[in-house]
């Protein structure tokens, strides 16, 4: 399956859910929020949202602004 | 306590620094926190961008040198030119900092100039404001939109000096006293200072507070800035307290007395 990851395509052999994205990509988790098709994965669901194919998500982060 | 110390309350909470900063466009990470902390600032402003896919995974983030168990962390919305964009970026924010609500509104009309959208914005506020985010809104220095803003329930009102990044100072400190009159909710400047006396001025005229980062960020020596910006805040404050004298324009006024001169004896 293919996902977008912050407009960079990926490739699956199979669903993961979003902690397992999360730790392929190594990211701290508490450093990042998630957005999936727009709609906000909360940090306790994390281990709940699968992903499906051509799910676009979005990592963002805090960087330096004024 | 003390008339100069009264805290600068947003949202209920109180502050004792009425210097916020901003954490953009420093070399890096460590001057960043040294200037941040030269600066005695408890609201420091980040945007929120997307995290760099394959980056290595020990280079620090912003959060590890700025934490928010020690300072109030006012996630912004720069660089979005649409309410929809900007309320999207917030909830992000939201979920990000453990649903902490603070955050610092900008929507951008023109990238050139910068210049705030103020139907956006108040679109954005509106929308922030009905999902309990306690918005603090940046604006152009027009009063009426600064009330409106107020209105709709936004924490505080921030109206520019000059336009972002531009160091001109304030322009039009005429309309921001009658914003600053006129407020119910503090008024902090936002975007505009250039230096230290920009600051002073602005805490004279009446503001609550003043929001800089290219100032000290882009000072030849950025830690020696926030400290005078910490030094201007406080003082322009404290003489806003004070009083000023009254201006005569024509008319001056000695200040040594006039009896006793030996000069009127001499002719």
């Amino acid at each position: 399956m293919k996902i977008l990851v912050n407009d960079n395509e990926m490739i699956l052999k199979e669903s993961i859910n979003v902690n397992e994205l999360i730790k392929t990509l190594e990211l701290k988790v508490e450093k990042i929020a998630v957005e999936i098709n727009k709609m906000i994965i909360p940090r306790s669901e994390y281990d709940i949202y699968c992903m499906k194919d051509n799910d676009k998500v979005e990592i963002i982060n805090a960087v330096g602004g004024g | 306590m003390n008339v100069t110390n009264a805290p600068l309350v947003v949202d209920g909470k109180e502050y004792h620094s009425r210097l916020l900063v901003g954490t953009g466009k420093y070399i890096n990470l460590d001057q960043t926190r040294d200037a941040i902390e030269a600066s005695g600032a408890e609201i420091v402003t980040v945007a929120i961008r997307r995290t760099n896919i394959g980056q290595n995974p020990d280079e620090p983030n912003l959060l590890d040198v700025i934490k928010p168990s020690e300072y109030t962390i006012l996630p912004n919305t720069a660089g979005c030119y649409s309410a929809d964009d900007a309320v999207r970026t917030l909830r992000l924010a939201r979920e990000l900092l453990d649903g902490h609500s603070l955050v610092k509104l900008e929507v951008l009309g023109d990238p050139n100039t910068l210049y705030p959208n103020v139907t956006e914005t108040i679109k954005a506020a509106e929308t922030l404001v009905d999902e309990g985010f306690s918005v603090m809104a940046y604006t152009s220095d027009d009063p009426i939109v600064a009330k409106e803003l107020e209105q709709i329930g936004c924490v505080a009102v921030m109206p520019l000096a000059s336009l972002i990044g531009s160091g001109m100072g304030i322009i039009n400190p005429w309309n921001l006293k009658i914003i600053i009159d006129n407020a119910n909710v503090p008024i902090i400047i936002d975007a505009g200072v250039g230096t230290a006396s920009d600051a002073s001025m602005a805490m004279e005229l009446g503001c609550s507070g003043v929001l800089t980062n290219t100032a000290i960020a882009k000072a030849n020596d950025p830690v020696l800035m926030a400290l005078a910006m910490k030094e201007a805040v406080r003082a322009g404050y404290m003489a806003y307290l004070a009083g000023r004298m009254e201006k005569k324009e024509y008319q001056a006024s000695a200040s040594s007395p006039s009896a006793g001169n030996i000069a009127s004896h001499s002719n």
